[in-house]
C-alpha cells in the first residue's frame, strides 16, 4: 500500500499538531513534515487538507509580510482545531494500542471465545 | 470591496509569476488556468487566494532549488479536483450577477449592431435568445478550456483547426438563425428623430461610463461602439444624411462603416495589450 493512501486520514491530525506548536505557512509545513521523515509529502497532498481544515474552521489563515520575499499566508490553530486535535490524539492512541496488540501477537494466542 | 481585493490579487499574481523559472512558470500557469476555469459562477476571491498561496510557496521552493513538479507532485490535476470539491458552492447571487452581466453585454452589442442599419429596429426575442445563448456559450467554453488543460489530444493540427473552425461557424450560424427566425411580434422600431437621439444618448452614457471607470479592457470596445454610434448618427441626422444620398461616396461610407469600427477595435486592443506587456 502506498504510504500516502494510508496516511490521508492521519495527516489532518498531524498538521493540526504542527500548527498548534507554532503558526506556519504552506511551504514551511511541508518542510517540517519531510524533516520528520514523511519524505514523500508533496504540496499536492497538503493544500487540499489545509483548505479543508480552514473550511471547517479548525485553522485560520492570515497573510503576513515576510522579511525575504513575497507575503505569506500563515495558518493558526483555532479553538475548534484544538478540540479536533485532542479527539484525534485520543483516537490515534486507542487505535495504536489495538493495532500493536494484533501486530505484536506472534503466537496468535488470542482466540475468539466463540460458543 | 471583494472585487478590488480580487483585482489586487490578480495584479500581484502577474508580478510574482514573472519571478518563476520558465519550467516552473509553465507548470504554474496550467494550475492557474485550471483553477480559474473551474466554472464561471465560483467565487473569484476564494480561487485567487488559493492561487496566491500556491504561488508564494512555489517561489519559496524555487528559492531552495526545488522544482514545481517535485514540490507539488506529478499530478496537480488531482490536487485541484480535490480542492474544487471543497470550494464554496456558487451562490445564487453570484450566478444571477454573472448571468446578468453576460446578458447585458450581449444585448448591448445587439443594439450597437442596429445603430447604423437602414431602419433602427431590434427584436426583443432576438435579444432574449442571444442573451441566453451567450451565457450558455461562455459556460461551455469554460468547460472545454478546463477539460483541455491537462488533456493532450493526439489530434493532428489540421483536425484541431477544423474542429475550432466548425464550432465557430456553428455558433455564428445559431446567431444568424436567431436573427432570421425571431417572431416579428418582438420587433421594436425607433423612428426619426428618436433614432439618432437614442443613439446619441447611448453614446454619451457609454462615454461617461468608460471615462469614469478608466479600465483598459474597455477601450477597444468603446472605440468600436463610439464609431458605430457616430456612423449611425451621421446616417440619420437630417443635416448630414442628405449630403451623401447616392453615388460612390455613399458606397465608400457604407464600407467604412463596416470596416472602420472593427479595424479600430483591433488596433486599440493590440495597443493596450502591448502597453500592458511592457
Amino acid at each position: 500500500m502506498k504510504e500516502t493512501q494510508l496516511l490521508k486520514g492521519v495527516l489532518e491530525g498531524l498538521i493540526l499538531s504542527i500548527i498548534k506548536k507554532r503558526s506556519v505557512y504552506g511551504y514551511e509545513l511541508i518542510q517540517i513534515m519531510r524533516h520528520y521523515g514523511f519524505t514523500t509529502i508533496i504540496g499536492g497532498t497538503i493544500y487540499p487538507i489545509l483548505q479543508k481544515l480552514e473550511k471547517q474552521g479548525c485553522i485560520s489563515g492570515r497573510t503576513l509580510p515576510s522579511p525575504d520575499g513575497p507575503d505569506r499566508k500563515y495558518f493558526f490553530i483555532t479553538e475548534k482545531g484544538e478540540e479536533q486535535l485532542a479527539s484525534f490524539i485520543e483516537q490515534w492512541r486507542s487505535l495504536n494500542v489495538k493495532v500493536n496488540r494484533i501486530l505484536e501477537d506472534k503466537k496468535g494466542s488470542a482466540q475468539s471465545d466463540g460458543k | 470591496m471583494a472585487n478590488k481585493e480580487v483585482n489586487e490579487l490578480i495584479k500581484r499574481n502577474n508580478e510574482l509569476r514573472e519571478l518563476l523559472t520558465p519550467e516552473n512558470k509553465a507548470y504554474y500557469e496550467k494550475i492557474l488556468l485550471y483553477m480559474r476555469t473551474y466554472g464561471i459562477f465560483y467565487d473569484d476571491l476564494e480561487i485567487e487566494q488559493h492561487l496566491m498561496v500556491i504561488l508564494q510557496d512555489l517561489l519559496e521552493a524555487q528559492k531552495h532549488g526545488e522544482s514545481a513538479e517535485s514540490f507539488f507532485g506529478k499530478n496537480p490535476k488531482e490536487m485541484m479536483d480535490e480542492m474544487k470539491k471543497q470550494l464554496d458552492r456558487p451562490s445564487w447571487k453570484n450566478i444571477f450577477n454573472i448571468s446578468g452581466l453576460f446578458f447585458i453585454i450581449s444585448s448591448f452589442f445587439e443594439l450597437v449592431g442596429s445603430f447604423s442599419a437602414p431602419v433602427f429596429k431590434f427584436n426583443l426575442f432576438t435579444i432574449l435568445f442571444n442573451g441566453l445563448f451567450s451565457i450558455f456559450l461562455v459556460y461551455v467554453i469554460f468547460k472545454v478550456l478546463h477539460r483541455g488543460i491537462y488533456f493532450e489530444r493526439p489530434w493532428p493540427k489540421f483536425v484541431k483547426f477544423l474542429v475550432i473552425w466548425l464550432s465557430a461557424s456553428a455558433i455564428f450560424a445559431v446567431f444568424v438563425l436567431f436573427h432570421a427566425l425571431a417572431p416579428k411580434q418582438g420587433e421594436v422600431t425607433i423612428r426619426s428623430p428618436y433614432d439618432w437621439l437614442f443613439t446619441l444618448v447611448v453614446l454619451i452614457a457609454v462615454t461617461i461610463y468608460v471615462f469614469f471607470k478608466r479600465k483598459k479592457e474597455y477601450y477597444g470596445s468603446f472605440v468600436f461602439v463610439a464609431l458605430m454610434g457616430l456612423f449611425g448618427i451621421f446616417w440619420r441626422l437630417p443635416q448630414t444624411k442628405t449630403i451623401v444620398e447616392e453615388g460612390v461616396l455613399h458606397q465608400t461610407l457604407i464600407i467604412l462603416n463596416i470596416v472602420l469600427p472593427l479595424a479600430a477595435y483591433i488596433l486599440v486592443e493590440r495597443f493596450v495589450i502591448r502597453k500592458s506587456g511592457e
